[in-house]
């Protein structure tokens, strides 16, 4: 029973400092600085769901959430990601301001794809055509639906159709189900890490 | 049928622990509310929206005993830092606490 109950105590992130709200403003302002259309957003999550969802990547946990930077017709940075909703208490597909989105994280990544002009535009278009669909979130994180996504899945399937290749050939799997992690999507071969928050950060 | 008839046994006095008899989809949302579970990420407004949320749509997507694994370690939870160890405890499964997870996305802001 050890081997499926939940590994909770290992590979955890160090301890976090209390940052302050001026060390989350910087954050917020330099990731803004940092980030182009593609990139893709990694951060930590708030509280209990963060942690939760971090627990399923094996080798950095220090994220719990991810999206893909975009433009919005003004130029303003808005991020399209598979998040929950409490207004609607329907997760789905949505854009926000990239502030609104890193609001409540205290560790965020930028990591750049390798890709040219074109499938950088397939990859944002991607994303932007499930945002508009407001296609569900997928609570079974199950990778054999497409007409629900949760947020690994939403950038992996966006990578993967820009690029015609498998963005995560590595994926994790608990219980003899696969899916992708943080971290599966982090190693990813299309993806380079380009800055991060804080920059120096032991695993 | 023996085997059987120990797990409802088991079932039932899982049940009773959670809460002298309360439904456990009805302890999640309780505990949910009183650890305030969603308070890092929703405004103080939406807890308890978005606990009537979580325990319905777990309610929905998992099994009897799942849900009493989660409610009894929810219960026996001091803050929601706490909760780790209590789903340890518990053995909570990773397919359960991915549920959990999945049913909490869809009622909260990331």
């Amino acid at each position: 029973m050890a081997g499926a109950a939940y590994a909770y105590q290992t590979l955890q992130p160090p301890a976090a400092e209390s940052r302050t709200p001026h060390d989350r403003l910087v954050m917020i302002e330099n990731a803004a600085a940092a980030a182009q259309p593609g990139d893709v957003l990694f951060k930590s999550g708030g509280g209990l769901w963060g942690r939760l969802a971090a627990n399923f990547s094996s080798t950095d946990r220090r994220y719990g959430h991810v999206g893909l930077v975009a433009a919005a017709p003004d130029g303003a940075l808005m991020v399209i990601h598979a998040g929950g909703d409490p207004a609607s208490r329907e997760g789905r597909v949505m854009r926000e301001p990239l502030t609104h989105f890193l609001g409540a994280s205290e560790r965020a990544a930028l990591y750049r794809p390798a890709l040219g002009e074109e499938a950088l535009s397939d990859l944002i278009g991607f994303a932007a055509r499930e945002a508009e669909r407001q296609t569900p979130f997928d609570s079974a994180f199950s990778l054999d639906s497409t007409d629900a996504l949760y947020c690994t899945e939403l950038i992996w399937r966006a990578l993967s159709a820009a690029s015609d290749e498998d963005a995560t050939p590595k994926k994790s799997q608990r219980s003899g189900k696969i899916y992708i992690a943080l971290d599966d999507l982090q190693m990813s071969p299309l993806l380079a890490p380009v800055w991060r928050h804080p920059a120096k950060e032991d695993l | 049928m023996t085997y059987m008839r120990i797990a409802a046994v088991a079932l039932g006095a899982g049940l009773m622990l959670v809460s002298c008899g309360a439904k456990p989809e009805a302890t999640i949302k309780k505990e949910c509310i009183r650890l305030e579970l969603f308070a890092d990420i929703n405004s103080s407004a939406d807890t308890k929206k978005s606990c009537a949320c979580l325990a319905e749509k777990l309610e929905e997507s998992m099994s009897e005993k799942d849900l009493v694994k989660i409610a009894k370690a929810l219960k026996s939870t001091k803050t929601a830092d706490d909760f780790d160890k209590a789903a340890e405890k518990e053995e909570l499964s990773d397919m359960a606490s991915m549920n959990f997870l999945g049913a909490a996305k869809n009622c909260a802001l990331q």
